[in-house]
């Protein structure tokens, strides 16, 4: 009994002590003030931005990334533009009414319709469930140059970043344009991703959402989806890349143009392109005609002019073309020309001597043009020696892969550029 | 004793517990603007203004076109009315339902009983499911919320009727039979037709030959009575005939089959609750419904006055 008195009396001293009437304050103000507070803060900030929010828009954890310009007035409107394929790449804008409402906190809400942005929700098409986006964001950080934004229903992560002044909305979205063709404009469907150690086969970058596998898998079927958004530096992903407790998520596009580089990884972390000897090598239908707008090294630009003379001059026609193909008539791969009406054709072999080199071989035949050529038009024969040489293979951009450079291995004054 | 003083410590204990907590904490200033009034800076202000004068001030209503997603169905997904439709919406609903009511049942009418809460969406409410979509809800006798306004075409009659008004009107009656039960006979009218899973899978012409005044009006008793009394509003005369001539002939499906006969007298039942639809209006809430459909009628007669 007298334990149990000893523990009331303790009890009884100590929540006396306890419901003191005298509650440290904390904050200085009431949660409803201080929310309110907040309310002010974050709606001076969206309305400060002169020339408004770049809004990286992820409907779902599954979607595509899309670019949206977003603008606050201070009479309550937001200005809100869009330029993907979901707008049949035309730029179109539309106004409606935001606001910062206290939900969830501080939520920023799109409450009339915008033709843009609702266009993420409206769940007329497809199926009646539609793309599943939302239109309202709680405010998880603010920062001078950055919101970060959560969708209240699909909870996918939203940045606005704060757009410079000195660039219109429509340069904007051509930056954006630009990277994207830069990038994913090419038909290489592959890019490698390289993660501390560890290197993967990121393909389909075109849709905006990567399928990634380990090297040597396939990654159609064994890819994982990871959805990203280009911006005008590079792409982001939606949610990072985790590999062996390394997280990647956000890449700059490198100042060569090679590699687009992690910017937030603990180790180096990057994209580069598929090896363009490799890629070329493993194409047998594509027509690749040599370039007149890029320029030829000195030696083989005197070679062509050379071709170009000498066809006016003795046959009075117009050299008009060169170019690389698998030709069925000739069961070949071809060297080609085109000169007036006539075609002409000098049956080559191509080697993978490995790495970035493709050797080329004339087989000494070709057809009763090419043969004609040959013998009669001065710089054929040089044109057959020039080939026949081993060739670095790069590309002004690796992720593009549409235009590729041939460089000899012995003489880099032969060069040239092909394009698809 | 001992157990006496235990029992003592216990009381100090509470008691303790009690006092030590008796200062209550004054509460800050409201964060809301008590005095309510409308920002004269915000893009919105005129139609705001029009919303006070015409809703708030008369009828008691707060016109909720902005969209709040917290005070709608979460399980759907949904978009906010825009505002040119909001204000399109806003127009019509005045004219061709409340002041109609106001014309018949009198201007303080709709003030007490009408619904204090009108909530717009843009889009549908999809039950991609069922295959089935939403068009309105009256929610304890408050709150009617429209979906599909982003889609209303002002110049489109039947439209305006189909999507629109039917369901006003439809949601008003709930609100009014949530108020004043409608007659129990009319449970018995129709028992053991309705299909609560099934409706959407009749024609109009089943559902007549039933009947019923829509597919909708078999799916519980409930939704059939207050069917009947908002096609009635808004349904023309020779609108509201062809239902009956369908009503009163045998039901076709919708792959138009004729269904064997199902020896109901569609239109007799169609006309019988009407009839005790009418009486319960007018006995419960002092309506003539057939004055109230002749003011609709002529209200839509002449919509383009407040259209242009």
């Amino acid at each position: 009994m007298k334990n149990k008195l000893y523990i009331l009396l303790c009890s009884a001293v100590l929540i006396c002590a306890g419901c003191s009437n005298q509650e440290s304050a904390i904050f200085s103000t009431s949660p409803a003030e201080r929310l309110k507070s907040a309310l002010k803060m974050d709606t001076d900030s969206l309305q400060n931005a002169e020339n408004g929010w770049e809004m990286e828009y992820f409907a779902t954890k599954q979607s595509p990334g899309y670019t949206l310009l977003v603008k606050f007035s201070k009479s309550g409107q937001a200005i809100i533009s869009e330029k993907s394929e979901l707008t049949n790449n035309s730029i179109i804008t539309d106004s409606c009414m935001y606001e910062m409402i206290g939900d969830n906190g501080p939520v920023l809400t799109f409450n009339t319709y915008n033709k843009v942005l609702h266009a993420f929700s409206n769940p007329v098409s497809p199926n009646g469930y539609g793309l599943e986006g939302d239109y309202e964001f709680i405010i998880m950080k603010r920062t001078a140059n950055q919101i970060i934004l959560q969708g209240k229903k699909r909870g996918t992560t939203i940045l606005l970043n704060k757009i410079p002044k000195d660039i219109t909305w429509e340069e904007y979205f051509a930056q954006i344009d630009d990277m994207n063709t830069l990038l994913f404009g090419g038909t290489t469907n592959s890019l490698n991703m390289v993660i501390g150690t560890d290197t993967l086969e990121a393909i389909n970058g075109a849709s905006h959402i990567f399928k990634i596998s380990k090297q040597g898998s396939d990654p159609q079927l064994d890819g994982v989806d990871y959805p990203f958004i280009i911006t005008t530096t590079g792409i982001r992903f939606n949610s990072p890349y985790t590999i062996n407790g390394n997280d990647a998520q956000t890449f700059t596009l490198s100042t060569d143009k090679q590699q687009l580089q992690c910017t937030n990884s603990s180790v180096k972390a990057y994209f580069i392109g598929t090896n363009p000897a490799k890629y070329y090598l493993s194409d047998s239908t594509t027509v690749w005609n040599f370039s007149l707008s890029k320029p030829m090294g000195s030696k083989f630009q005197t070679l062509y002019n050379k071709l170009v003379t000498n066809c006016q001059n003795k046959l009075s026609e117009k050299f008009s073309n060169l170019y690389f193909r698998n030709t069925a008539s000739r069961g070949s791969y071809t060297l080609s020309f085109k000169s007036g009406k006539y075609i002409g054709y000098f049956d080559i072999q191509r080697i993978n001597i490995g790495q970035n080199k493709v050797k080329f071989e004339y087989k000494g035949t070709s057809d009763v043009n090419g043969t004609y050529y040959l013998n009669n038009i001065e710089g054929f024969n040089e044109l057959i020696q020039y080939i026949g040489k081993t060739y670095i293979v790069s590309a002004d951009i690796a992720f593009n892969l549409n235009t590729i450079k041939f460089t000899a291995e012995d003489d880099a004054t032969i060069s040239f550029y092909v394009f698809r | 004793m001992k157990g006496l003083i235990f029992k003592l410590l216990i009381i100090c204990f509470v008691s303790l517990n009690l006092f030590s907590c008796k200062k209550d904490d004054t509460f800050e200033a409201s964060i809301f603007d008590t005095t309510d009034t409308l920002d004269v800076h915000s893009a919105t202000y005129q139609f705001d203004s029009w919303l006070r004068t015409n809703y708030l001030n008369t009828y008691n209503l707060d016109f909720r076109y902005k969209m709040q997603d917290v005070g709608s169905d979460m399980e759907y997904n949904l978009v906010p009315t825009s505002f040119e439709k909001s204000q399109q919406m806003a127009k019509l609903i005045k004219y061709l339902w409340f002041d109609a009511y106001g014309a018949v049942a009198g201007p303080e009418f709709l003030k007490e009983y009408g619904p204090k809460i009108i909530h717009l969406i843009g889009s549908p409410a999809y039950n991609p499911i069922s295959g089935t979509m939403l068009l309105g809800t009256a929610e304890g006798g408050i709150k009617v919320t429209l979906y599909r306004c982003n889609d209303v075409d002002p110049t489109n009659l039947t439209q305006l009727n189909e999507y629109y008004f039917k369901t006003m009107h439809h949601e008003f009656a709930h609100i009014l039979h949530q108020k004043k039960n409608y007659p129990v006979q009319f449970n018995q009218i129709s028992k053991g037709l309705y299909s609560p899973l099934g409706w959407q899978n009749k024609s109009a012409s089943e559902a007549a030959s039933l009947g019923f005044v829509s597919p909708y009006a078999a799916s519980q008793i409930r939704e059939d009575f207050v069917e009947i009394i908002a096609n009635y509003l808004i349904k023309s005369d020779t609108e509201w005939n062809n239902i009956l001539t369908l009503a009163s002939k045998a039901g076709v499906d919708n792959s138009n089959k004729t269904l064997p006969d199902d020896g109901v007298d569609g239109k007799a039942i169609i006309l019988q609750k009407l009839a005790m639809a009418s009486k319960w209006l007018n006995d419960s809430w002092n309506i003539d419904i057939v004055k109230l459909h002749t003011e609709i009628m002529y209200r839509e007669a002449h919509i383009n006055d407040i259209l242009n």
